[in-house]
């Protein structure tokens, strides 16, 4: 069969990258079939090299029989010999010269090359020429491991073939498929990955595979695809049923040996122990040394059985040279971009360290973005940080700020005060990257309202995603090192992670706190409307009861009264005129009862006026020294604040004050009575407080709890209606004040009046 | 009794204002004193109200016209109040008394007995006094009668409004009688007993 047969490259069974691996390896081993078979010669030349019994006249024959391989074997042996200066003219005459297996050799590299050279195409690939380079490189050094071997447990002809097929897996499939072949090396040299495994991934086959299948094809011998499919394999690895493992690890070696050496093209880097391998195999390291050099002379005596012009030993070494150093840059190149990665990452660890060490545990939204800030503006070293999240209240945003000058802090703002920002939370792309972009004019505005700047330059945007939600942004301005962050995409993946976990946590924390408070604050609102509503009912009952009472039992104590005064007046018995005086008054004080119910469920609207508290309490303690049992020295006024001015009702706040000292004087001994009037000072100055404390007998719990209601005493019948603490209560609830009581039995009674503060002016 | 008269000849007209007889016929026929002639007859005839206004316009002292006691009207629903009221006014000796136990009667008394004064209870069976009170000031024949609301209310905003319907005086029950009496009299312009 010729050379040259046409194979078929239907582009419909080309792989396609989307089939699945076993597929598209079925489909490049489909192509793999319609490569032409190897030629008659090759094939007996095999034989003979692996037979005893050929001999060379064979060979002669075999090579005459195909005039256009006379002429390449005649060329090549010209060449070689050529410093001998003999002129060969036959084959016959070649076999004698040079030796039956170096023309053989030679035969079958030629062979080999025209079978698997793209058909059709006249102009050898780049890559095609490179990989033959390989080839024969390896071959060529195989043979000389060989010979160098101590003990020599492989044929050196032998070694040469196995090295020289080593790759026919990379050829097969680079001729069958040219572009998915440059694109696997495009990858292996992007990626800096094994070949084998790009192979694998774009095609579903590797060239080891393919090579075996191949030469399985071509009936080689065993041995030849053993090395083939297993000459990235150590010695050590290869399985028991390889039968010539010292040619396949030759052929191991040699391949590393070419490679080491960047001679020709193969796209695996990755060189094992050469020198341990070797000396397996009984070669020593001075004969390693030695192939080395004699390898591109080599080289040159075979080239002309190639189209190939550069495989001058100079020239070899060159290319060798160029490519190391290439690979050297490319290395040193990966080697700083991995420093600066590894810079990177640790600056990110450290951060993340110091971020959760600035961090409580319980921390609010405001103090996470605040401290996000600061993280941040110190890992990216910026003077400026602005922290964005979403608000802890519907419709607002939580704001964490970082600058040089003003160092930490953060503001919540409605979400009317940064427009679209918020919204732009919930419409976030959910395909967003954790990655520096350039800020939205949305995002601008935003950072400028928050940093109060009237102008600032370009920003820079880092989204703080988790999962499909956006937590947060970062911004600040933009500058070198945006870019130099660019490809940071894992650290600050992981970065940006961290913050929005701690962001989140924070979220879910408070608003978990504020279901939990705003349910107390509902629940306490709701007991006081309760209270409050029960005793507004009772008050609206007392009112009605008050007011019917105070019409039917007026008029026959009006009755009484007026008779008794009638009788009085005609009355000349001096006791019986005291008796109607006494059953009048009797009359009127039975009456004023009925008023003051009614005034207590029905109270008049105070009018309140600004009053000096000094001046007040002044007036109160004066009445209570020269109107009670009281000394001067047992009650005490003090105020805090001497211009302290209360907003009341002038009779409403005297007769509160009048009634809690009536109260606590009639809880203490005349003797031992000691009453301070305290008016402390607030934080607040909406509000005056006014605390009346006794050293009386205090109350009991159930006293407490109904000081306030309306004719309950806790003293003997008879003494007293008990209306003087609800009347107070009425009064200070309708001057816009609270009052309350605390107090235990033996410990005395402390009023707390907290009454509306006058304002300024 | 004279001042129980509701309708007065020329004759006692004259008595009354202590003129002579001509200077009244005068008046009346040029229309400065107002009556009526008897039908079938020439005899004039002098209503109280036209002769009191006659009186007034020319600053003749009604002394004479009254009895010198003033007529007062007590309106309560408890006739205990009411009863009590008669005796100690009556007592008095300065007060001639009417009294009435509901709004209608009131209303009644009012026209017949033309009181100078009417001693009110905010609460009657029927009416309350607040109404009362605007009935009588809307009618311009009572612009002179003095309302006193006597009530147990103890509510100051019904008082309040007691007395923007007109009312001159709240007192409240219970009360010291003394000082009802002294207040009626200062409100009367009557002499001190």
């Amino acid at each position: 069969m010729p050379a040259t047969a046409p194979v078929s490259r239907n582009p419909a069974t080309a792989p396609a990258s989307a089939d699945a691996p076993e597929a598209r390896a079925e489909l490049v081993l489909e192509h793999l079939r319609q490569l032409p078979t190897l030629p008659h010669v090759a094939i007996r030349l095999l034989e003979a090299t692996t037979s005893d019994t050929s001999s060379a006249a064979d060979v002669v024959r075999l090579i005459e029989s195909d005039p256009a391989l006379t002429v390449k074997i005649l060329r090549l042996i010209q060449r070689a010999s050529a410093g001998a200066g003999r002129n060969v003219v036959s084959v016959d005459r070649a076999v004698v010269l040079l030796g039956f297996e170096q023309v053989r050799n030679a035969v079958l590299s030629v062979q080999m090359y025209d079978a698997l050279r793209a058909p059709g195409d006249a102009t050898t690939s780049k890559l095609r020429t490179e990989l033959w380079k390989h080839a024969l490189a390896t071959a060529c050094a195989a043979k000389l491991l060989a010979e160098a071997a101590s003990p020599r447990a492989v044929n050196p002809d032998e070694a040469f073939v196995g090295g020289l097929l080593h790759d026919v897996g990379k050829l097969a499939l680079e001729t069958c498929l040219p572009k998915s072949y440059a694109r696997v090396v495009k990858k292996v040299e992007a990626d800096h990955a094994c070949i084998c495994d790009v192979e694998r991934e774009v095609l579903g086959i590797d060239h080891t595979v393919a090579g075996k299948r191949l030469m399985a094809q071509w009936s080689l011998p065993q041995p030849i695809v053993d090395c083939a499919w297993l000459h990235h394999h150590a010695v050590d690895s290869l399985p028991e049923s390889v039968g010539a493992k010292s040619l396949v690890g030759i052929v191991h070696v040699a391949d590393d040996l070419v490679r080491q050496h960047r001679i020709g093209y193969s796209g695996y880097h990755h060189v094992g122990p050469i020198e341990q391998e070797a000396s397996r195999l009984g070669i020593k390291e001075n004969s390693l040394r030695g192939v080395i050099e004699a390898l591109p002379r080599k080289m040159e005596e075979l080239a002309g059985l190639f189209d190939i012009d550069d495989l001058h030993s100079d020239t070899v070494f060159l290319h060798a040279l160029t490519a190391a150093n290439t690979e050297l840059g490319r290395a040193n190149a990966r080697l700083t971009e991995a420093q600066e990665r590894l810079e990177r990452r640790s600056r990110c660890l450290d951060a993340l360290r110091r971020f959760s060490q600035n961090l409580r545990g319980d921390a609010g939204s405001a103090k996470v973005c605040e401290a996000i800030a600061q993280v941040a503006a110190d890992l990216f070293g910026v003077d400026g940080v602005v922290l964005a999240a979403r608000g802890t209240a519907a419709q607002s945003a939580q704001f964490g700020v970082w600058d040089e000058l003003h160092g930490r802090r953060s503001l919540s703002l409605p979400a009317s005060a940064v427009p679209g920002l918020v919204g732009a939370f919930d419409n976030a792309d959910t395909t967003e990257s954790a990655a520096w972009r350039s800020a939205t004019t949305i995002e601008t505005a935003a950072y400028q309202r928050v940093r109060n700047l009237p102008a600032c330059g370009d920003l820079s945007v880092l989204p703080i995603r988790q999962g499909d939600r956006r937590f947060g942004l970062i911004v600040a301005p933009a500058a070198d090192w945006t870019h130099a962050w660019s490809r940071a995409g894992v650290e600050l993946e992981g970065l940006t992670a961290a913050f929005a976990l701690a962001l989140d946590g924070a979220a879910g924390r408070e608003s978990r706190d504020r279901v939990a408070e705003e349910l107390a604050d509902v629940n306490r609102r709701f007991q006081a409307a309760q209270a409050d509503l029960l005793r507004s009912r009772s008050l609206s009952m007392i009112a009605a009861l008050a007011a019917g009472a105070a019409h039917e039992l007026n008029n026959p104590l009006a009755v009484i009264s007026g008779r008794a005064q009638m009788l009085a007046q005609t009355c000349d018995h001096e006791d019986d005129l005291k008796a109607m005086t006494i059953i009048s008054e009797q009359a009127k004080r039975a009456s004023s009862i009925v008023s003051e119910l009614m005034a207590f469920a029905r109270p008049e609207q105070p009018t309140p006026v600004p009053i000096m508290l000094t001046e007040l309490l002044e007036t109160v303690w004066k009445h209570w020294v020269e109107h009670s049992s009281l000394g001067s020295n047992q009650i005490e006024v003090h105020v805090a604040d001497p211009q302290a001015r209360v907003m009341a009702d002038p009779a409403g706040i005297v007769e509160v004050l009048n009634a809690l000292l009536s109260n606590a004087l009639e809880a203490t001994h005349p003797e031992s009575a000691r009453i301070i009037i305290n008016s402390p000072s607030l934080a607040s100055d909406e509000t005056v407080r006014i605390r009346i404390e006794d050293n009386g007998v205090g109350m009991t719990r159930e006293v407490l709890e109904h000081a306030f209601d309306p004719f309950f005493s806790h003293r003997t019948a008879g003494r007293g209606r008990g209306m003087g603490l609800s009347r107070a209560q009425r009064i200070v609830e309708m001057n816009g004040g609270r009052l309350r009581l605390e107090s235990s039995p033996g410990a005395g009674t402390t009023a707390y009046i907290d009454w509306p503060a006058a304002r300024e002016g | 009794m004279r001042n129980s008269k509701t309708v007065f000849t020329t004759g006692e007209v004259a008595s009354i204002c202590n003129v002579s007889q001509q200077t009244i016929i005068r008046c009346f026929d040029n229309g400065r004193l107002k009556g009526f002639r008897v039908p079938g007859s020439r005899f004039r005839r002098i209503p109280v109200d036209a002769l009191r206004a006659f009186m007034r316009e020319n600053e003749i002292p009604l002394e004479n016209l009254e009895s010198g006691k003033k007529k007062v009207l007590v309106v309560d629903d408890d006739a205990n109040i009411v009863d009590m009221m008669k005796d100690l006014l009556e007592r008095d000796g300065r007060f001639e008394v009417r009294t009435a136990e509901s709004g209608y009667d009131a209303g009644i008394l009012t026209e017949q007995f033309r009181p100078d004064m009417m001693l009110l209870d905010f609460k009657l069976p029927d009416i309350n006094g607040n109404v009362v009170c605007r009935r009588i000031r809307s009618n311009g024949a009572y612009q002179h009668m003095k309302i006193v609301i006597v009530s147990g209310v103890a509510d100051p905003m019904e008082v309040e409004e007691l007395m923007a319907a007109g009312a001159d005086e709240f007192i409240k029950k219970p009360f010291a009688v003394d000082k009802v009496i002294a207040k009626m009299a200062d409100l009367l312009a009557l002499s001190p007993v």
